[in-house]
């Protein structure tokens, strides 16, 4: 079918921001993902006037292993903390590598796309070897040993994870500056005779926003989930720091006896990632209608 | 009883925040075998109220009508079968895009026997063998082999072709016809046409040709209706149209077939504007043969030289392939030239770097096509048309604003308009921003690489009469590319014609108007639709290796040239150059 034309001239002025906004609003799943988001990032922030005990402290010794309780929400550990406050504070841990992580991805990958995409041959083709080279070896694996060779830390696991999510942002700003080179208001700047550096800052990092919003979001659950897993497995961000992952990692050996050990931390850490995906997808659908469906 | 009967059609879109009305109330009705045409600018209803008739529509889309019937069957009504039924038996559509209404991933031949068997109940073999026939039909001279081509195989027109073949496997009562020829080069929109009157007399379709160029119009049907803003303006023979229009609106559509302009009083500078020496391109392209690759060259352009003197308005016309988008872009430094020299107020700019070329920048400017693709969507129309001040650092932000803001008047914009969004304008407005943009530097020489094309008819004279307005009050040299005739006629003082990468005919228009020498400005003069139905008539149409066979020949004598095995560039009359074989 060929495309209805509509008249527009009489509609209110509106921004393409408004119109993806409409549809954002209209995706039901994205906007629960996104106030779910929302909480636990004031949760994080405001973790010390939620709970009054600080999560290190082993204040409840006499109490350690206590099921869920009007006191206690989410029971006591086997050190006597406070479960509830040590799940809060673990959320500061997780969003903050998360957010981290993705902000060093964008750094990395708006220039190294942009430029990939835009001069093409021989630059191009050395980052798409490199794309594939960060993609061929398993991101767990190699973040175990870089995570091994340098004893863990915070500091670490955020360049791990930004090492591996800039691939992603890449690919995405890369392939939508591409499309945009051939476009004709590129092509009146250059008859302009604006300088390339020019074009990719004003036209071309504008217009790719839309990717680079979506590449940041769906880089934080990735980062989450690696430095839950490494975490998960010692070499993550050392105790006494609440982190779910090595909290998940202690309550598997009481999993069958003490079930709130296990559960709350994986629960955590299931509706946070869950929250984000589905915020992120919300996200990509209504700055990009073009991609739905995919 | 009448084969289209509509009463009362109404069609309105939802959307964020309200009702768009799409088309408000009309009726016709339509007798078997009988030819209308619905004429209108883009967004007026006509598309849509034929899509409505086959309930082609999306669901955001509301019908109400108290009459909508299609070959005795109620549309509205209809269940799938009968839809079915009627989308291919009662009526069938071809569109204005051949390249997306075929699936790219089948083959010509499978994707019209898919829709034969659809509608009969026949073996594969007797439908290929049916798609075959159509294919011979429709005028295809190797059918045996396009059955197994893809579409990207194909040219726009071929294509168009496989598309009516498509459409007339299941015998339809009425031929719908959106826009058909809008996508295609004017010699192949001749024949299209031309094979779309035969192929109607011979099946005794009925047919809807829906379009917004008058010209096909008047080669094309007996009975118009006229719409406008998603109303039937006008409705009557297709003669008493053209001859005693009723309404201002089709008074407006006639006028735009018929704009005139003085010609330019060129200038006292005998230097020209922009002259191009030799220039060609040339791309390098990869075979296999064999184990290995040879290497082989694709001319785009060969050895073009064309002179554009100050205050003049010069044409490169030609069809898609030939060239003439290519010599723009090279000109402008855009596309990095072979060989050749573009010579700018007497320098040659074609070996400059970015930085020497800066200041040249500045006094040429190039408006395209597609204005939805030349304004960025994110900035503001005032960003859009400042950029040019901002990249040559002219002026402060205040004073860029405030000059965007005048250039926006100029061009027939409210100030208003200063903080909308390209999105929000209508292709003529973009293309009056475009315009703002490239001469808000004030730039001596302005390659127009056929800025109309893609607009309607009463939007496109305005944009040309605002051309060349500007055109006369800042004494710019245009350099004007485009296929369409009729404009070129009006507008422009000279004419090169190019073909194959070559020019091969070069005159004043008025005379390459009335005295055309090479085959191929022949047969693109002859191709140019009739501006009145009286005017119609039996086309004949050349193929390259006619038009090849009749290049005209010369001697030494009469030319001065020296005598070559190939066709030269020789010189006819004052300011007359046309491509021909010089004998001895």
């Amino acid at each position: 079918m060929t495309e209805v034309a509509v008249p527009i001239a009489d509609l209110p002025q509106r921004s393409p921001i408004w119109f993806a906004w409409q549809r954002f609003l209209s995706n039901k799943a994205a906007v629960a993902g996104g106030l779910v988001l929302a909480v636990l990032i004031l949760m994080a922030l405001f973790a010390p006037l939620i709970t009054p005990v600080p999560p290190e402290a082993q204040l409840f010794l006499t109490e350690s292993l206590a099921f869920p309780s009007a006191q206690h929400w989410f029971g006591v550990d086997g050190l006597g903390r406070d479960f509830y406050t040590r799940i809060v504070y673990g959320a500061r841990v997780s969003l903050s590598i998360g957010f981290i992580a993705a902000a060093f991805s964008v750094v990395i990958g708006i220039p190294v796309g942009a430029l990939a995409g835009y001069f093409g041959g021989r630059l191009d083709w050395f980052v798409m070897r490199i794309i594939e080279l960060f993609s061929v070896v398993p991101p767990l694996l190699a973040a175990m040993l870089l995570g091994a060779l340098t004893r863990g830390g915070y500091f670490t696991i955020v360049l791990i994870a930004a090492l591996f999510g800039w691939v992603q942002v890449c690919l995405q700003v890369r392939a939508q500056v591409k499309a945009f080179r051939e476009r004709e208001f590129v092509r009146a700047a250059q008859a302009l005779g604006a300088s390339p550096w020019y074009i990719i800052r004003r036209h071309l990092i504008p217009n790719s926003v839309s990717p680079i919003i979506v590449g940041f979001v769906l880089a934080i659950p990735l980062a989450m989930m690696l430095e839950a897993s490494l975490s998960f497995l010692g070499i993550g961000v050392p105790p006494p720091t609440p982190t779910w992952g090595q909290m998940i990692n202690e309550g598997i050996d009481y999993m069958f006896f003490y079930w709130h050990m296990a559960v709350f931390p994986t629960a955590a850490l299931a509706i946070t990632v869950l929250a984000t995906s589905l915020f992120g997808d919300g996200l990509r659908d209504a700055l990009d209608p073009t991609l739905k469906g995919r | 009883m009448p084969l289209v009967e509509i009463e009362d059609l109404k069609v309105s879109f939802r959307q964020y925040g309200g009702a768009v009305d799409a088309v408000r109330g009309i009726s016709f009705t339509l007798e078997e075998g009988e030819s209308l045409g619905i004429v209108g600018e883009s967004g007026s209803g006509k598309s849509v109220s034929c899509s409505a008739l086959l309930r082609l529509l999306p669901a955001t889309a509301e019908v109400t009508a108290t009459k909508l019937r299609l070959d005795g069957t109620d549309v509205a009504k209809a269940g799938k079968e009968d839809l079915s039924r009627l989308r291919g038996r009662a009526a069938a559509m071809i569109f204005q895009d051949p390249m997306t209404a075929f699936d790219p991933v089948f083959t010509i031949g499978h994707q019209i026997a898919e829709t034969i068997q659809a509608h009969r109940r026949v073996s594969k073999r007797e439908a290929r063998a049916e798609a075959r026939r159509l294919l011979e039909r429709v005028e295809i001279k190797n059918a045996a082999d396009v059955l197994d081509y893809y579409p990207h195989q194909l040219s726009g027109g071929m294509l168009q072709r496989a598309m009516i073949a498509m459409a007339l496997s299941c015998r339809p009562k009425v031929l719908i016809a959106d826009e058909p020829t809008t996508a295609l080069d004017v010699t192949i929109q001749a024949q299209i046409l031309q094979l779309i009157k035969e192929i109607q007399a011979e099946f005794g379709m009925a047919l809807i040709m829906i379009t917004h160029d008058l010209g096909v119009i008047a080669e094309t049907v007996d009975r118009v209706l006229v719409m406008y803003r998603g109303e039937i303006m006008e409705e009557g023979p297709v003669q008493q149209i053209f001859d005693a229009p009723r309404h201002d609106y089709t008074r407006q559509l006639l006028a735009s077939l018929e704009a005139s302009f003085e010609p330019a009083p060129g200038g006292a500078d005998p230097t020209p504007a922009l002259e191009l020496r030799g220039l060609s391109k040339s791309y390098r392209i990869r075979r296999r043969a064999g184990l290995f690759h040879e290497y082989g060259d694709f001319h785009a352009v060969r050895s073009v030289d064309i002179v554009l003197p100050r205050n003049r308005i010069v044409a490169i016309v030609g069809e898609s392939g030939s060239g003439k988008t290519t010599t723009g872009l090279m000109a402008m430094r855009l596309t990095d030239s072979s060989s050749g020299e573009i010579v700018v107020d007497g320098k040659d700019i074609s070996g400059l770097t970015p930085e020497a070329l800066k200041p040249y920048r500045r006094r040429m400017q190039i408006v395209f096509q597609d204005s939805y693709s030349a304004l960025d969507p994110m900035m503001t129309l005032a960003q859009i048309i400042a950029e040019p001040l901002h990249i040559h650092g002219i002026g402060t932000p205040r004073e860029q604003t405030g000059k965007a803001l005048e250039w926006l008047e100029r061009v027939g914009l409210e100030r208003s308009y200063a903080t909308r969004y390209p999105h929000e304008l209508s292709g003529g407005q973009r293309q009056r921003v475009a315009i703002a943009r490239a001469l808000i530097l004030g730039p001596s020489v302005l390659v127009a690489d056929e800025p109309t094309s893609a607009l309607d008819v009463t939007v496109k004279t305005q944009i040309i009469g605002l051309l060349k307005r500007l055109q006369a009050e800042m004494g710019l040299s245009m350099l004007f590319i485009s296929h369409d005739l009729s404009t070129v006629k009006s507008l422009t003082d000279s004419v090169v014609v190019m073909y194959r990468g070559r020019v091969v005919e070069e005159a004043p228009t008025a005379r390459i108007f009335a005295d055309p020498q090479h085959p191929y400005t022949r047969a693109l003069l002859d191709a140019i639709p009739a501006t009145n139905p009286r005017e119609r008539r039996q086309r004949s149409f050349l193929s390259a290796e006619e038009i090849a066979a009749a290049t005209p020949r010369y001697t030494v004598i009469q030319t001065g040239a020296a005598p070559r095995a190939e066709p030269q560039l020789v010189t006819i009359a004052p300011d007359h150059r046309v491509e021909a074989y010089v004998t001895p």
